[in-house]
């Protein structure tokens, strides 16, 4: 390898390997982060764009919304209440795990899957109260809209108790012993953001008109 | 994090079937995706033959098309409702499951690792699932053109209310179910993949790989995936709406009409709602294709002038502005929708605005070619091709985001060669470009330079002399999507530029045959690249056996002391300086394979 | 690598060289095949109809000054003889360096800025309110036809319900509106007067159409369950072909109107020639 002459004359001083031409300083490696939750966050985030999309369809047909009467079971509120107690009990539950204390993390992942049932269930007692009342999928926009926001939140909060319920029997065939503080981490970031995510949509459904 | 050598001997002892077919390793992901979607392209290729041979010769019936197509071309001449088949099947594929899948699942998957000193994706499972969604996705697409009533043929933008009632149009019986089905697997596989690589690129860089050192291969597929996550979600909630309005009855794009000889009440639709919900992930689309394949070409320029690419910051933040840009001027594709005329006014301001970060990086990588050392290799000739390309096309994207010449030109023949121009086929050169230039790493052997030239110099002129004549069609008011330029009077005087548009379109696509032979002929019988690094790049994917082992590396992953495009340094003895080369007076206990 | 650097350079100069001659008779080919043949585009026939070809030749000037502008600069790099033994060593990643791409990028900026500002006027024009005495006709598009629709005698055009429609009643008049009574409808034929603003409402019945009249350079989609608008000033008399623009059937390549610009007297007296919907098959 014969060395080279250079043709110009660099402007400047080139800055000392180990710069990479734009800053002096050397580079550390990147902060060891966990691909995992980066992962989740990201999962989310494409969850919170496909309702993004729902809902914003379902804006631009609000200012029609007093044409099409659409009554809201009151079992909703209920539902409600009962989803965000759930939220609690998860928070409270990774605290627990956080401390290691696998047992009472797992009476609180129970009581939240106890829970999360009792709110599905509740919805789908909701769906009946509104057939019953004579609004179906079909009837008008508006309950198009009802079913859809309510099945496609509830789809996605079927898959939050499948994995809640995952960590919940990961930890119950370990008798207990050990437990992924970040399992239950990002379950619990998911499920807060079901939560979240059904606040919203039901102000959504409540709101009359822009 | 090393990996030790009998995890290495014990990954090499796993089944064909694990290695080969339901493997996790990225490379050969890769390669299914390459191979896939070259495929698709090849049917893609294969019906837009058939869209020029109607647009040129439609009045001329001939016994082949009977024999070949007995259902959708009786008497040999292509049927109305096949002819919009073919064009809706023909955008969607080319540019979902052919240009999508190639520059993300295929390169990307195949670069980032390499290019990030990492051994895998972040999730090489899930990787694995992309892909088999894809396939899937290609699958059920194809399975369209056998059903009652034949593939969607509602164009590619699949509007309601042609889209939701089989009355209206053949193709919008059971086909166009199929084309939604597909689309969904084709987004689920799509968010799968960018959400690995974007974990991928922000995690498992190697020591010293800052984001500033990073390639722009790597940035472009990153933004790629940011983008395609932001609007991907939004057009499958669309798709699931169009399905329930297709099959469940509601309205929620479909307001009270006649169709079919029969009324179709419905309460409260709105059909402006899809093309919002369509064009927020349609013109986003765009730019998941333009900037990969400009990370791709600022490599490949790099490497051919043998000069550090100039701006590089500059060129990250042009592609930041373009991403956030990319998703807020939807609304230019519906100007005359009957959408708001003040909100139209933003978003074509927005619009015209794109070209500023567009044309600063053109004119970065024009400036990397000045007194450079330019290698005129055929990956280097199909860079520059792709550099002309997207200024031609960048340029009549001004006419389009202009909302008052688009009052004009929409739907158009105009839109169609620019977006033929700009998307089709620069992104094509760009395809092509990353595939002569990477096929040694990928596959260990060279692909042939002579045949790669005239593949060159037939698609260069196929290119311009197909879509540029379509610009001037358009401005005469040539508009787009007809099966036939015969029924108008003052379209009369086109019909001799459709026949001469078909046949420069026609060379276009048989000279792709070259690039088919060239590929498998290579596969097996090129030249082998003994030399791991034959350009003499400084990224890392050059730094590692062609092809790389598994898990890229060997003992120990390579660390980076500097930024990837150090070439020419008047103080190297070589024109160009590895990214892991350690400098001078650093103790190194290992970096990497070489 | 196998072949010698001295072979390598000297067939890197001879594809440099028809790559430079390439690009600049691409160049040259692309200049010629618009400017010889701008001449074919329908000629303007509405006063929006100049306004927007100036836009047009306002971003071609552009145009033409970007595309031959990068296509010299790439043709005279392939064509110049490449650096002897190395290139030059220019990282350029520095602000002042930028201002080699920075300036020419923000005369594309004043440029994008001008003609953004040219389209909007006419664009406010066309979207703001007409001219009071506008001459009114609404077209209902259905697969794969134009029908029009003039308000006769009364000025007004009596209520539609899409309820209604059937094949005598195309487009669902509900002739219980004494509006409806005088409403003329006919197919796929509109006779406007010239000189006089024309304003014209457009309805869908089933699937989205796009009215487009090329010579007077506008479009817009007819959207089922709404009502959209254009309007414009004809300038030329004549006969001029109606277009569909939006994908709406396998008949959209065939779904063609005739316009008739005529004067306003001769539209008066054809007007009067025809049948009130209403008292048709009477």
């Amino acid at each position: 390898m014969a060395s080279v002459k250079p043709l110009s004359k660099p402007r400047e001083p080139i800055p000392p390997f180990g710069g990479d031409g734009f800053s002096r300083r050397e580079q550390p490696a990147p902060a060891p982060s966990t691909p995992a939750r980066w992962g989740v966050w990201l999962a989310i985030f494409a969850v919170a764009m496909l309702f993004a999309g729902l809902s914003s369809a379902y804006l631009v047909h609000l200012p029609q919304r007093s044409r099409f009467p659409l009554e809201l079971p009151s079992i909703l509120w209920a539902n409600t209440l009962v989803l965000i107690l759930s939220s609690f009990s998860c928070q409270w539950a990774l605290r627990q795990a956080r401390q290691g204390r696998a047992l009472s993390t797992m009476q609180g992942l129970g009581l939240t899957l106890a829970l999360g049932v009792l709110f599905l269930a509740g919805q789908v007692y909701a769906w009946q109260q509104l057939r019953d009342a004579g609004l179906h999928l079909q009837t008008h926009v508006f309950s198009s809209f009802f079913y859809v926001l309510t099945a496609t939140h509830g789809v996605h909060l079927i898959v939050g108790v499948g994995i809640l319920f995952g960590v919940w029997a990961v930890a119950l065939l370990r008798q207990g012993t050990t437990l992924n503080p970040l399992a239950v981490e990002l379950s619990a970031f998911y499920w807060h953001f079901l939560t979240l995510v059904w606040l919203w949509l039901f102000l959504l459904l409540n709101l009359k008109a822009i | 994090m090393a990996v030790h050598a009998e995890h290495l001997a014990h990954a090499h002892s796993e089944s064909w079937i694990r290695k080969y077919v339901f493997s996790t390793d990225h490379k050969v992901i890769a390669t299914q995706y390459i191979f896939t979607a070259y495929f698709m392209a090849l049917l893609g290729g294969l019906l837009a033959a058939l869209i020029r041979y109607q647009l040129g010769w439609g009045d001329q019936a001939s016994p082949l098309l009977e024999r070949l197509f007995p259902f959708g071309a009786q008497g040999g001449v292509i049927k109305p409702e096949f002819y919009l088949a073919i064009i809706t099947i023909h955008g969607t594929i080319l540019v979902f499951h052919f240009q999508t899948m190639m520059l993300t699942g295929g390169f990307g998957n195949y670069l980032i690792p390499l290019q990030i000193g990492a051994r895998d994706m972040a999730f090489p499972v899930l990787n694995m699932l992309s892909y088999w969604v894809f396939l899937a996705s290609c699958v059920v697409m194809l399975l369209s053109f056998l059903v009652e009533g034949g593939a969607a043929a509602a164009g590619w933008t699949v509007y309601p209310p042609l889209s939701v009632h089989a009355a209206a149009v053949a193709g919008s019986g059971l086909g166009q179910t199929i084309w939604l089905l597909s689309m969904a697997l084709l987004i689920v596989a799509t968010l799968m993949g960018g959400l690995n690589y974007i974990v991928t690129t922000l995690n498992l860089r190697t020591k010293g790989m800052s984001l500033m050192r990073l390639p722009l291969s790597t940035w472009g597929v990153f933004f790629a995936s940011v983008i395609g996550l932001v609007t991907f979600p939004v057009l499958l909630a669309g798709a699931i709406l169009l399905l329930l309005d297709r099959h469940l009855g509601t309205s929620f794009y479909m307001p009270t009409v006649y169709i079919g000889g029969q009324l179709v009440e419905t309460r409260g639709g709105n059909p402006l709602l899809w093309q919002h919900l369509f064009w927020y992930l349609g013109h986003p689309e765009v730019y998941i294709l333009a900037i990969p394949a400009l990370g791709f070409i600022g490599d490949i320029i790099a490497t051919f002038s043998r000069k550090p690419i100039f701006g590089y910051r500059l060129i990250i933040i042009s592609f930041v502005v373009m991403t956030i840009l990319s998703c807020i001027v939807w609304g230019h594709h519906m100007f005359t929708s009957g959408l708001n005329p003040y909100i139209a006014m933003v978003f074509s301001l927005l619009t015209i605005l794109i070209s500023v970060p567009f044309g600063t990086i053109i004119l970065c990588y024009a400036a990397t070619l000045w007194k450079g050392k330019i290698q005129f290799t055929t990956p280097m000739l199909f860079a520059i091709g792709f550099l002309s390309l997207v200024v031609t096309g960048g340029l009549g994207g001004l006419f389009l985001g202009t909302a008052s010449t688009d009052l004009y030109l929409h739907d158009t023949a105009f839109v169609v060669g620019h977006f033929h121009v700009i998307m089709a086929s620069s992104v094509l050169f760009a395809i092509f470009a990353a595939t002569y230039y990477w096929f040694p790493k990928i596959f260990g052997r060279f692909m042939s330079e002579s045949l790669g030239k005239w593949h060159f110099w037939l698609t260069f002129i196929g290119v311009y002399a197909t879509f540029v004549p379509m610009h001037v069609m358009g401005l005469g008011g040539m508009m787009r999507r007809i099966y036939s330029p015969h029924a108008y009077q003052y379209l009369q005087q086109w019909v001799p530029w459709e026949r001469v548009i078909s046949i420069f379109g026609l060379i276009l696509i048989g000279a792709q045959l070259l690039f088919v032979v060239n590929f498998f002929w290579s596969l097996f019988k090129g030249r082998r690249a003994t030399d791991p690094n034959p350009w003499r790049a400084n990224t890392l994917e050059w730094q590692t056996s062609s092809p790389p082992p598994h898990l890229n590396w060997g003992e120990e992953q390579p660390v980076v002391y500097r930024g990837p495009y150090e070439f020419s340094r008047p103080d190297t003895a070589e024109d160009y300086l590895p990214q892991n080369t350690p400098p001078v007076g650093v103790e190194v206990s290992g970096n990497g394979v070489r | 690598m196998a072949v010698s650097q001295q072979q390598a350079s000297s067939r890197d100069r001879r594809t440099g060289f028809v790559l430079g001659v390439a690009l600049w008779l691409f160049t040259l080919a692309t200049l010629w095949l618009f400017g010889a043949n701008l001449h074919k585009m329908p000629p303007p026939a509405s006063d929006f109809a100049p306004q927007i070809d100036a836009i047009l030749w306002v971003i071609l000037g552009i145009s033409v000054i970007g595309f031959v502008g990068l296509h010299l600069y790439l043709g005279w790099v392939a064509l110049s003889r490449p650096a002897e033994v190395r290139a030059i060593y220019l990282p350029a990643d520095r602000p002042k360096e930028w201002l080699w791409v920075l300036v020419p990028i923000g005369l594309l900026l004043v440029a994008d800025l001008t003609f953004d500002h040219m389209s909007n006027k006419v664009w406010g024009a066309f979207f703001g309110k007409p001219p009071a005495n506008a001459f009114e006709v609404e077209v209902t598009g259905q697969q794969f036809a134009w029908h029009v629709r003039y308000p006769g005698a009364d000025g007004r055009f009596g209520r539609t319900n899409p309820r209604l429609i059937s094949d005598e009643n195309p487009i669902g008049l509900d002739l219980s509106d004494p509006a409806a009574r005088d409403d003329i409808l006919l197919i796929n034929v509109m006779h406007v007067p010239e000189g006089r603003p024309v304003m014209i409402y457009l309805r869908s019945r089933d699937v989205l159409h796009s009215f487009f009249l090329p010579p007077m350079r506008i479009k817009m989609d007819c959207v089922p369950g709404y009502t959209t608008r254009m309007w414009f000033t004809p300038q030329r008399k004549g006969n001029y072909e109606i277009a569909c623009a939006e994908l709406c059937g396998m008949g959209h390549y065939n779904m063609k109107g005739l316009l008739v610009v005529e004067d306003e007297q001769a539209v008066q007296n054809w007007l009067a020639q025809q049948t009130p919907f209403s008292k048709r098959g009477q």
